[in-house]
């Protein structure tokens, strides 16, 4: 038997033999049209936005998130106790962590000095001593460009301790990204610090910015049916979120702007935001723009929703930004009102249903919560009524969530007939009751 | 004007509907073996069935953008092996940090001691085969798994039929190797 035919056999046999594990093929296609359907919503809305001039579609949305709250809530101002705050920042405790270290500039492939110095120490081939080299690099591996190769004809800069290489995604393409780069060290190896291409003009975040779980990203580009992907990735290379925003298309620039929330805990205190145009004909990257971020090691803030009487109130709290914002308010939300929170306020959630959360997820706006038990007087009408009304508005704070499903034990089915409903259903932003 | 619109967004509807049914009878058509060719690259099947998934997003958003529907299948190749190729650089460039930041070697990828404690086959053939180069790993399975010709390989990969050729060819002449070092 010649090596050709064991190949083909072992490879056939393998790529049966994991048929057993794959999922249900209708699973897949419903989670491929839920995809396809929050695309075009996000793109309907960029449209209407960018159809009005732009400082009246601001004020309006000011007003509709406005009247929206003043309509079904109430905001109450909670100060949160002592007990509530990590005493290295209580206004009485003198801070003994030492000031974060400053921001490391570079991204790729180092990302700090340790990266460096052992770098210097094993250069293997020296490849990152070379600038031009290592931005090429940085095009294929950090990127995802098909072939990228210097532009012909653009100015290239390399002086002695910073460059900028112009790249194209494969030779003949017409797209440039700039690549920037400094040297660290005397005669140190390069790295890179950022990149930008005129297609996607990027205002928020700035360079070297700390950024908080939730934060705002901001800009103008022309893309492959408007989108323009955004990852943030951090030091470590962990892909931390994937989303896109819409801007313009066919050549015409058109603003974009969202805000982010990272449903993973910051593990890494640097990472970069990467924006890129893919192509039409094999969707790899075609351009870039990668801006250089740290995680900001402050406290983030969320609410909570309970009731009062009828009426559904928000509740500030605030907590540490090292765990994933959306978790933190599920569990709070999950402990009930707390004496701090005031007279007056009831939920079916309390100090009984602390650790209700069994399992989260949040990927591609859909943000699934999985609860560990059923809790008492939920399922009559008014009670279900009243807990949906609090997970949803808690859940959908955050702008990253786009729908929600929830599920009991694991099982969404078994979720919304503890509650009285017919089978599984997926609560969009726009449909809830 | 506002008829227009009106019968723009109705055009537009149409063609979503359109979509939606031809993606559908490609799902239909060519999911399955195209999570099959997700696995044999990435060797996950929890992330190939995401990057199959992905690529059929983007068809039917793309899809009237796609000057020949006739090409669809072809597309969806790319796309997933495009897919496959940005997974396995995360791992790469991840594992690469945690293997500099520990000091330690970059780990070997195959398993190749436990499949040869094991004596199968095709383990000992799958093994050998992740320790190949990545495009000669892809080269090898679109030859050998789908039967695609050169000239398909090559349009699916993004590279010429003759690099195509030559990655083949060391490919084999790699796992043939491969596999005599470990029978001896």
């Amino acid at each position: 038997m010649t090596v050709e035919d064991r190949l083909r056999a072992a490879l056939h046999a393998e790529a049966s033999a994991g048929d057993d594990a794959l999922g249900d093929a209708d699973d897949a296609w419903g989670a491929v049209q839920r995809r396809v359907r929050r695309h075009r919503a996000r793109r309907a809305g960029r449209r209407s936005v960018a159809a009005l001039a732009a400082v009246a579609a601001a004020a309006a949305a000011v007003v509709g998130i406005g009247s929206l709250l003043s309509e079904d809530t109430a905001r109450v101002e909670v100060v949160p106790a002592d007990s509530t705050v990590p005493p290295s920042v209580t206004p009485t405790t003198t801070p003994v962590e030492p000031e974060p270290a400053a921001l490391f500039p570079g991204i790729w492939p180092f990302a700090s000095s340790a990266d460096v110095d052992a770098y210097r120490a094993d250069p293997g081939v020296g490849l990152f001593f070379d600038a031009e080299a290592t931005a090429l690099e940085f095009g294929r591996e950090y990127l995802g460009m098909a072939e990228p190769v210097a532009a012909s004809g653009l100015k290239t800069s390399v002086d002695t301790s910073t460059a900028s290489i112009a790249v194209t995604p494969r030779p003949g393409l017409p797209m440039v990204t700039r690549i920037h780069l400094q040297r660290f060290g005397d005669e140190g190896p390069w790295s890179v610090t950022g990149a930008d291409t005129d297609d996607i003009r990027v205002d928020l975040p700035a360079s070297g910015a700390a950024v908080g779980p939730t934060f705002a990203v901001s800009g103008e580009s022309t893309a492959f049916e408007a989108t323009v992907h955004v990852e943030v990735r951090d030091d470590g290379g962990a892909t931390l979120l994937q989303t896109f925003v819409m801007g313009g298309a066919n050549g015409e620039m058109g603003p974009f702007a969202d805000d982010l929330t990272i449903g993973a805990p910051f593990e890494a205190t640097g990472g970069a935001i990467i924006f890129t145009g893919e192509s039409a004909e094999d969707g790899t990257v075609v351009q870039a723009t990668v801006v250089r971020v740290g995680f900001e090691a402050g406290a983030s803030a969320y609410s909570v929703f309970f009731h009062r009487g009828e009426e559904l109130v928000e509740v500030r709290r605030t907590g540490p930004a090292t765990a994933g914002v959306l978790r933190q308010a599920l569990e709070a939300l999950f402990e009930g009102p707390q004496p701090e929170d005031g007279p007056g306020l009831s939920s079916l959630f309390s100090a009984a249903t602390a650790g209700l959360l069994r399992d989260l997820n949040l990927r591609d706006g859909l943000a699934v919560v999985d609860l560990a038990d059923t809790i008492d007087n939920a399922s009559t009408s008014a009670g279900s009524q009243a807990l949906l009304a609090e997970l949803d508005a808690t859940v959908f704070q955050f702008p990253s969530v786009v729908r929600v499903e929830y599920r009991l034990q694991g099982s969404c089915e078994a979720f919304w007939t503890w509650l009285q409903y017919d089978g599984c259903r997926v609560v969009g932003r726009d449909d809830r009751a | 004007m506002m008829a227009a619109v009106t019968s723009e967004g109705a055009n537009e509807l149409v063609g979503r509907r359109a979509a939606e049914h031809e993606v559908a009878a490609l799902f239909r058509a060519e999911y399955r073996s195209l999570v099959r060719l997700a696995r044999l690259l990435l060797g996950d099947p929890g992330a190939a069935e995401e990057v199959v998934q992905d690529a059929f997003v983007k068809l039917q958003v793309g899809w009237s953008r796609l000057r020949d529907p006739e090409h669809a299948p072809a597309w969806l190749r790319s796309a997933v092996l495009n897919g496959a190729r940005s997974r396995l650089r995360h791992v790469q460039v991840r594992r690469r940090h945690l293997s500099a930041a520990a000091g330690a070697p970059t780990p070997d990828t195959g398993g190749a001691d436990a499949a040869a404690v094991e004596g199968d086959e095709r383990r000992r053939m799958m093994a050998a085969l992740r320790t190949l180069p990545p495009r000669q790993r892809e080269a090898l399975v679109l030859k050998f798994y789908l039967d695609l010709s050169e000239a398909e390989t090559a349009a699916t990969m993004g590279v010429s039929a003759g690099s195509v050729k030559t990655h083949v060819h060391r490919g084999l002449a790699a796992l043939e190797a491969a596999l005599q070092e470990e029978e001896r």
